[in-house]
């Protein structure tokens, strides 16, 4: 079958499937789960969250969605965030977007219950920095005040003044993370694109991350868990359709040659 | 006004990005791929230069932002001697910091979290943690057979070399999954702008 052909009729499918949704059964997983009774478990008065928005706005479709549901349920539950970008410079403008749609600016006051920081340049060396001396990496946020002038961040050192860490990758820097991070003992979820999950999963068998929600139906799944709907558990019922019609395509490919050449 | 004019525009880029899948390649197509490309960068000058203004320009001008950012600034424009032929050899030493500096702080960790907790994850016990004992089963015997492979790569011809073809197999089993696993974010990334379009269109709810 010609390419376009098979084009044009994914692009249908996805097309009818957002239209009219059919409401495939959704399975929770461990590791989605874990996260959300995490979140859930946190008390209000307890040390920030640190998240990384690591994604790129190419991939935003797959990880925003876990973010947005992830900072709305701290919303609802009182629990202060403050938002950093390693892995790409677009996770400045991404931040704005997310403080916009979440709705923060409503329930909380910026610098006391929130703060963004934006993109840090640096990779790992920023990412270690940030781990070992807080105030020394971090000289003003994305808005241009002063890191020690905010309430939420002037008392900040080191990663002990972290609930947990909570990078959300399609940049491919979590592994960085990983390793500057999890010998601290700091609680580590994350979020990453479905193709990296098979990358992680060793990661969170060994204990290193506690839990995680792997693509866009691992944001589902905390839409599920927290009531928090959006644009992932919309996008689920294409998502199993498109599957089906991805792995008809491959049986078709491995078959089709075969037959033809027993002919 | 401005709203609607960054959304026909928007829409517009789209068709253009997808008539390369949908038809062919096409100047419609390598132009909204310029543009794209164009925007990303000029973005991330932007970005590097707002950074280059906060943590050295300001401080400069307020009294001194320290030795080390001024060494800092002056290797990074060592670095643009990798653009004359003649100067190459100057951008040599920037590099070597930061490779030698990058690779002290991923060693530093590294053996801990990608080669220990590896190891001892992976000698689990079979029945007990996160999964069943069919799963832990399979994960032992597998790790016991694809590491027998490699030590056993020196052309072993000897009564287990069945054993060689079948990690052969485990291991493709594993990269093909790794790489069938990319195809649902290709999907969810296609789905977002298809979101998007329908929207606009007024053919989804927002």
């Amino acid at each position: 079958m010609d390419k376009i052909v098979i084009s044009w009729i994914l692009l249908l499918m996805m097309c009818v499937a957002y239209i009219v949704p059919i409401g495939l059964p959704l399975k929770i997983r461990t590791p989605s789960e874990k996260f959300y009774k995490f979140i859930e478990s946190l008390p209000k008065d307890s040390k920030p969250l640190l998240m990384s928005i690591d994604f790129t706005a190419g991939g935003a479709p797959e990880i925003y969605p876990s973010m947005l549901a992830v900072v709305r349920h701290c919303i609802a539950r009182g629990l202060r965030i403050v938002v950093v970008g390693i892995g790409t410079d677009e996770a400045t403008v991404l931040m704005h977007k997310l403080f916009e749609e979440s709705g923060i600016a409503k329930v909380y006051r910026y610098g006391v219950d929130y703060v963004g920081i934006g993109y840090i340049p640096g990779g790992e060396m920023a990412i270690t920095t940030l781990a070992t001396d807080f105030q020394k990496i971090v000289k003003s946020d994305a808005y241009g005040n002063k890191i020690s002038d905010l309430p939420l961040t002037r008392d900040i050192k080191d990663y002990n003044d972290f609930s947990a860490v909570i990078p959300f990758d399609t940049a491919g820097v979590l592994t960085l993370w990983v390793r500057n991070w999890t010998p601290l003992k700091v609680p580590f979820f994350a979020s990453m694109t479905a193709g990296y999950e098979p990358t992680f999963v060793p990661f969170y068998n060994a204990g290193l991350i506690q839990g995680y929600l792997a693509g866009i139906s691992g944001g589902a799944e905390y839409e599920l868990l927290s009531g928090f709907r959006g644009s992932a558990i919309k996008s689920m019922d294409m998502q199993s359709i498109t599957h089906l019609y991805a792995v008809t395509l491959i049986i078709a490919g491995l078959i089709i040659p075969y037959l033809r050449k027993r002919r | 006004m401005l709203e609607e004019l960054g959304k026909v525009l928007s829409l517009a880029f789209l068709a253009m990005m997808f008539s390369f899948q949908l038809y062919r390649e096409n100047r419609f197509y390598r132009f909204a791929e310029y543009t794209a490309l164009a925007a990303s960068l000029g973005n991330g000058v932007v970005i590097a230069l707002e950074y280059i203004r906060k943590t050295f320009v300001t401080p400069s001008l307020q009294g001194g932002p320290g030795i080390l950012y001024l060494l800092a600034v002056v290797f990074a424009f060592l670095l643009a001697a990798n653009y004359s032929r003649e100067y190459k050899w100057i951008a040599r030493y920037p590099m070597a910091i930061i490779v030698g500096v990058g690779m002290a702080i991923a060693l530093r960790t590294s053996l801990e979290t990608e080669v220990a907790k590896q190891v001892w994850a992976a000698m689990t016990s079979i029945i007990g943690g996160s999964y069943t004992p069919l799963d832990n089963a399979v994960t032992s015997i597998i790790t016991i057979i694809v590491i027998a492979y490699f030590l056993m790569i020196p052309k072993y011809t000897g009564r287990a070399s069945y054993l060689l073809r079948i990690a052969r197999y485990f291991m493709m089993i594993g990269f093909g999954a790794t790489i069938g696993a990319r195809v649902p974010s290709f999907l969810a990334w296609t789905s977002g702008r298809i979101t998007y379009l329908l929207q606009a269109l007024g053919l989804l709810g927002a």
